[in-house]
C-alpha cells in the first residue's frame, strides 16, 4: 500500500534527522549566550511532525530512538534526562495535536513540549542531586519561552516546505486520508 | 477559523498567546522568589542531603576542597563567590556553571551528584542528616 509505505519512508527520514540534529546540538560549544546545559532542541520538531501527521507510536519511536543514541554517545546520565523529558513531552504533544477542536496553534505545540521537556527533566534532575534541581527552573523557563517558539515556528514553515511528501494523506486514520480515497473509489468505480 | 486553508494546523491560536503570557509570569515569579533577598550561605549537597554549608560573608581568602561524591569534585571558594574548579566527570557541566555569587544560583555535577546552590538561609538553619562530607 503506497500510504504505509511513505507513512515508514517518513518515519524513518524524521529518525535521522532527529538523531543528526542532536548530534549537531551536542557540539556547539558552551556559550555566554546559553546557559550550560540548555538548548534549543530542534530535534523535537521531528517528534512533532510525527505526532502531528504520522501516528502516536512513530512520535513515541522517534523520541526513544534519540535518547538511546544519546546513551550510546553521552552517557546514562544524559540518558535518563533525555528520556525523561523526550517521553513526557512527547506525549503532551500527542495530545496537542490529538485535539480536534485545535485549540493550539504550532508555536503553542513548541512551548507545551519545551515546557513539559523542562519541568520533567527538573523532576528527575531533584531526585537525583535534590532541591538544588528546582533553583534551575525559572532559568530553563524563560529559555523554554524562546526555543519553544522557534521549534512551533519550525514545525509550521517545515511542513510547507516538505508538500512533496503530501503530509495531509500520511495519517492512516485521518479524514483527510479518508476523503480522499473515496473520490478516488468514486472515480475509478 | 481553526485551521488554514488547506486543512492545517494554523502557526498561531489565541491559546498561544495566553499560554505564553502564563509561562512568563510564572518564571517572573520563580526569579523573584528564588532570586531576590540577600543570600550568603553556600550550600552543597551529595545526593540531595546537605553535607557542607559555607558562610561566603566569612571567606576571606580563596581555598578549594574536594567533595567525594558518586565521583570526586573539588569546589573552589573565594569572597566573591563559589565554584566547581575540578571534576572526574565526563561532559564538565558543572564547572561551565561559572562563579555563583548570588541567592538562588546553582551548579551541579549529575554523575557525582553533587550541588551547590546560594540560599537565603542562615547555615545554622541548614539541617544535616548525619552524612560527614
Amino acid at each position: 500500500m503506497k500510504n504505509k509505505a511513505s507513512r515508514v519512508a517518513f518515519n524513518g527520514l524524521l529518525s535521522a534527522f532527529a538523531i543528526a540534529i542532536t548530534t549537531v546540538e551536542s557540539f556547539l560549544p558552551p556559550t555566554a549566550l546559553l546557559p550550560p546545559g540548555i538548548k534549543i532542541g530542534f530535534s523535537n520538531v521531528a517528534v512533532m511532525m510525527a505526532a502531528k501527521n504520522l501516528s502516536f507510536s512513530s512520535a513515541i519511536f522517534i523520541s526513544l530512538i534519540k535518547s538511546f543514541y544519546v546513551l550510546a554517545t553521552r552517557g546514562f546520565y544524559a540518558f535518563v534526562l533525555s528520556l525523561s523529558g523526550g517521553v513526557a513531552s512527547t506525549l503532551v504533544v500527542i495530545l496537542v495535536f490529538g485535539d480536534k477542536k485545535g485549540r493550539f496553534g504550532c508555536v503553542g505545540a513548541g512551548l507545551i513540549g519545551a515546557q513539559t521537556h523542562n519541568l520533567a527533566q527538573v523532576a528527575v534532575y531533584s531526585l537525583m542531586i535534590g532541591r538544588a534541581a528546582f533553583y534551575y527552573l525559572p532559568v530553563l523557563s524563560v529559555f523554554g519561552i524562546a526555543s519553544g517558539a522557534l521549534t512551533g515556528l519550525t514545525l509550521y514553515f517545515s511542513e510547507r516546505a516538505l508538500k512533496v511528501f503530501n503530509l495531509d494523506k500520511l495519517k492512516s486514520n485521518s479524514a483527510v486520508w479518508r476523503r480522499h480515497h473515496r473520490k478516488e473509489k468514486q472515480k475509478n468505480g | 477559523m481553526r485551521n488554514d486553508a488547506n486543512g492545517r494546523r494554523k502557526l498561531l491560536r489565541p491559546a498561544d498567546l495566553l499560554l505564553a503570557a502564563a509561562i512568563i509570569a510564572l518564571s517572573v515569579f520563580g526569579f523573584l522568589m528564588f532570586r531576590s533577598g540577600e543570600g550568603k550561605t553556600a550550600v552543597i549537597e551529595y545526593n540531595g542531603k546537605p553535607v557542607k554549608t559555607i558562610d561566603l560573608s566569612l571567606v576571606k581568602e580563596q581555598y578549594s576542597f574536594e567533595i567525594a561524591g558518586d565521583l570526586t569534585v573539588e569546589i573552589t571558594v573565594s569572597p566573591e563567590g563559589i565554584w566547581f574548579s575540578k571534576s572526574e566527570c565526563r561532559d564538565k557541566l558543572c564547572i561551565q556553571f561559572g562563579r555563583l555569587t548570588n541567592k538562588g544560583e546553582m551548579a551541579a555535577c549529575l554523575p557525582a551528584r553533587v550541588s551547590v546552590r546560594i540560599s537565603g538561609d542562615s547555615a545554622d538553619k541548614i539541617t544535616f542528616d548525619g552524612i560527614t562530607g
